[in-house]
């Protein structure tokens, strides 16, 4: 699979590729998106999540210009959508939630439509490598009518892809895509990531963007409620997963760590434990300094990744939806 | 972007040729071959007969040649027009508008691929046809000229009507047919024949100058006949067509390539919206110039009046997009706090009703110069209640729309048709149910046509009692209006947020 082949970022590009400062939308009677603000640096994948209605879509639609908004400013790559839209649009790549296709084109024809109007350089080699990098070589010659859904979501990834664009916006990308599908699409995003591409992305399938991105927002109502990385998610939400090691076969650090305060789920594994943590810093360096003082030997103490889904649900927007 | 470079009119091109073109040409050619056959049979067949009379070559040739031109003004005017718009609504809806829109393509290059791209299909089928209209006029031994015109008409006006077609399928929620179209056509029929060269509809539908140049004979042939006066100063027919078109072109351009620059925003700037009043008020007036300057004894009524609600409804036309929406005024309170008040005085529709009323009177004053039956200030007395009557008309209309929507929201139109019919219908419903004409004089298009018909002078006192009312009612509405935007604008800004 060449995802190699995605061509590397730009050099010298110091400041953030998505700049994102209080963005509000108002429709009638609703505030869409309430004063959000967020940055993207080269390599990171940020996951937008949220109930349906939170504000993730037309927060995408707002920053790359199709959707009005009240007041806010968006930068991409260094340029103001406001006042350099044409360069904005150049570095910027939008996946919708649905596959607006040509249905009487071919995916060859399709993808040629935007490589023009994208003035993509060696249009016909490009094209091929984004058929090839959403699995559609086999269907190079099919008309649009005749794909499948999954199909037509690749489609529109590999048209996405096709200028090379810097910034990604990919809402709801694995919706209609069988399971071999999203383990592509995962490998995709992680070798995008690795060329140095910001993606801003929304799903609902939490676990699974838990394995992509290095950085997440809960979104309520049109507000970012929680922003930060994987890590500042958990701590923010007050629960953090932690993993603890120690030198010799002590089975009883384990009950003895039950009985602390804040601590849930104790899951033993060799020579160490698992455990949920409710409190903040203070209360874990406390908890550390109690192990340490009972004569554990300690040889790891770390925060493990954080699950998603288990942030989004401790953070309360389940109420919401 | 070259055109054929151009990526939006590649895909429209490539579009119509997998949808298939060959039936339908293959069918238009033979539609104009039997067209051609059928003449050449009866020119002959006219040599052989012996009876009495038969219709001339040229009546024959000026016969199948018209209805050639209408079968390609109805594929490439209305067909273009209902398959352009129809394109954008179904691209718009299906979102590949948008994706298209998200390249760095200009907005020009948008309009330019789906204006020439998407009605291929009928601008096949009328060129296919070009050689049938030029075999008919060798046949029939027509002056050339008439082929040349009148296929640079019908190509002008698809390019024209083209146009206004990207803004409506930009504006229409719906995807529509060329019904909608063909009915608008067919009632403006009896003003077409009605008007002749004094409707400026003729110009920009190519009608007059189409007929006049089949030099038509026989009942009323004298008024297609001639070139069109503006201003005094005599045009040909076909060049007053083609700069009307071009200049209404270049106006429904700057719409259009805004539309797709932001499709929540109207067509037209409030600048552009009064230029083009502007033009529409000029070009009318200029073509009934002699009514007044050639004519003088004839005080045109019927005609004046015709002329001035037109353009007062064409002005209201005009106005609906540029009326403020509750929404936008949240927003620019939003963004403004306090300022938004001022901002709302200045933007709103009741500034632009009162610029475009000022453009249809300065327009109709050239009709009120020179008038050789009435003394200066009876002049000057008439003018300035139709004057007076076209702002009261045009405040109202952007006052009340305004106000319904701040009040009702979604159920405005409703309650602003209500509002019209008391203002407008009601008086005359009265009238009739009283037997009596006192009700209906203080209907607010009263005085207005009265000014303009009344001979009577000393009448027009109770048109100036009736007009006072009006004002009335335009001050009251204009007091709610300021009340009803400071209550929202001071909600807009103190609401919590979601």
């Amino acid at each position: 699979m060449p995802f190699e082949r995605v061509a590397p970022i730009m050099s010298g590009m110091p400041g953030p590729l998505l700049d994102v400062y209080r963005l509000r939308v108002d429709f009638p009677d609703v505030v869409a998106v309430n004063d959000l603000s967020l940055e993207l640096f080269a390599g990171d994948v940020y996951g937008l999540i949220g109930p349906n209605g939170a504000g993730k879509t037309t927060t995408m639609r707002a920053a790359c210009g199709l959707q009005e908004c009240t007041h806010g400013t968006v930068k991409v790559a260094g340029h103001d959508l406001a006042s350099e839209s044409r360069e904005v649009r150049q570095q910027l790549g939008f996946m919708p939630d649905f596959s607006p296709v040509y249905d009487r084109l071919t995916t060859t024809e399709f993808l040629e439509h935007f490589a023009r109007a994208y003035e993509v350089p060696n249009r016909s080699a490009r094209i091929e490598e984004c058929l090839e990098l959403t699995w559609l070589m086999e269907k190079r010659h099919a008309l649009c009518e005749g794909l499948s859904r999954g199909m037509k979501q690749r489609l529109l990834l590999g048209k996405t892809l096709l200028p090379n664009p810097q910034v990604l916006f990919l809402d709801e990308p694995a919706s209609g895509l069988d399971p071999l599908g999203r383990i592509e699409l995962r490998k995709l995003i992680l070798s995008l990531r690795g060329a140095g591409k910001a993606i801003l992305i929304s799903s609902h399938i939490l676990t699974e963007m838990s394995e992509f991105c290095n950085k997440a927002g809960i979104m309520e109502r049109g507000k970012l409620v929680k922003s930060g990385t994987i890590a500042q998610l958990g701590q923010q939400v007050g629960r953090r997963k932690m993993l603890v090691k120690w030198r010799s076969a002590d089975e009883s650090v384990v009950p003895v760590l039950s009985k602390t305060p804040g601590v849930e789920k104790v899951e033993a594994v060799p020579q160490g434990a698992l455990f949920d943590f409710v409190g903040g810093d203070e209360a874990l360096d406390e908890l550390l300094r109690t192990l340490v003082q009972q004569g554990v030997r300690i040889t790891e103490w770390r925060g493990v990744g954080d699950d998603l889904e288990q942030i989004f649900l401790n953070s309360g927007a389940k109420a919401l939806m | 972007m070259r055109l054929f470079e151009n990526p939006i009119f590649i895909t429209q091109r490539r579009l119509v040729h997998r949808a298939g073109v060959l039936p339908l040409l293959l069918g238009a050619v033979l539609i104009g071959v039997s067209m051609v056959a059928a003449l050449y049979y009866h020119l002959a067949w006219d040599k052989w007969d012996n009876q009495s009379w038969h219709p001339s070559a040229s009546e024959l040739g000026h016969e199948y040649y018209a209805w050639l031109l209408v079968l390609q003004a109805f594929a490439l005017v209305v067909g273009g027009f209902s398959r352009i718009s129809r394109t954008l609504v179904e691209e718009r809806k299906a979102g590949l508008l948008d994706s298209n829109r998200l390249s760095p393509l200009k907005s020009s290059d948008l309009v330019l691929g789906y204006w020439l791209g998407s009605a291929l299909r009928e601008f096949y089928i009328a060129v296919a046809l070009v050689p049938v209209g030029l075999a008919i006029v060798l046949i029939a031994k027509l002056p050339l000229e008439l082929w040349l015109g009148t296929q640079l008409l019908l190509f002008s006006s698809g390019l024209f009507f083209g146009l206004l077609a990207v803004l409506a399928g930009m504006a229409m929620a719906r995807a529509q047919g060329g019904v909608g179209m063909v009915a608008v056509l067919l009632l403006m029929v009896p003003i077409t024949i009605g008007a002749t060269r004094f409707a400026l509809s003729n110009f920009l539908l190519p009608v007059y100058a189409a007929v006049h140049m089949f030099h038509p004979s026989g009942y009323n042939s004298e008024r297609w006949a001639s070139w069109v006066g503006f201003y005094g100063v005599t045009v040909p027919p076909l060049v007053y067509t083609l700069v009307m078109q071009a200049v209404f072109g270049c106006l429904a351009w700057r719409g259009a390539v805004r539309k797709f620059g932001n499709p929540n925003h109207p067509a037209l700037l409030r600048s552009e919206v009064l230029v083009l009043y502007g033009l529409l008020v000029i070009f009318q007036y200029g073509l009934i110039w002699e009514w007044r300057h050639s004519d003088t004894n004839v005080w045109h009524f019927g005609e004046l009046c015709a002329v001035h609600g037109c353009l007062l409804f064409l002005g209201a036309v005009l106005l609906t997009p540029q009326l403020l929406h509750p929404e936008e005024g949240r927003i620019v309170a939003r963004q403004l706090g306090v300022r938004a008040y001022r901002w709302v005085l200045w933007e709103s529709g009741p500034c632009t009703a009162i610029a475009l009323a000022a453009i249809a009177c300065a327009g109709l004053l050239t009709q009120y110069v020179n008038l050789p039956w009435s003394l200066p200030w009876h002049r000057g007395a008439r003018y300035l209640m139709v004057a007076v009557n076209a702002f009261i008309v045009l405040l109202t209309f952007a006052l009340l729309l305004e106000i319904c929507r701040l009040l009702f929201r979604r159920k405005a139109i409703g309650f602003f048709a209500l509002a019209l019919f008391v203002l407008y219908g009601l008086p005359f419903l009265l009238s009739l149910t009283f037997m009596s004409q006192t009700p209906m004089k203080f209907s607010i298009a009263t005085p207005g046509v009265a000014a303009m018909a009344e001979r009577n002078f000393d009448d027009l006192h109770y048109f100036w009692v009736a007009t006072g009312v009006h004002l009335v009612i335009v001050a009251a509405l204009a007091g709610e209006w300021a009340s009803s935007w400071r209550r929202w604008l001071g909600h807009a800004t103190a609401a919590p947020v979601a």
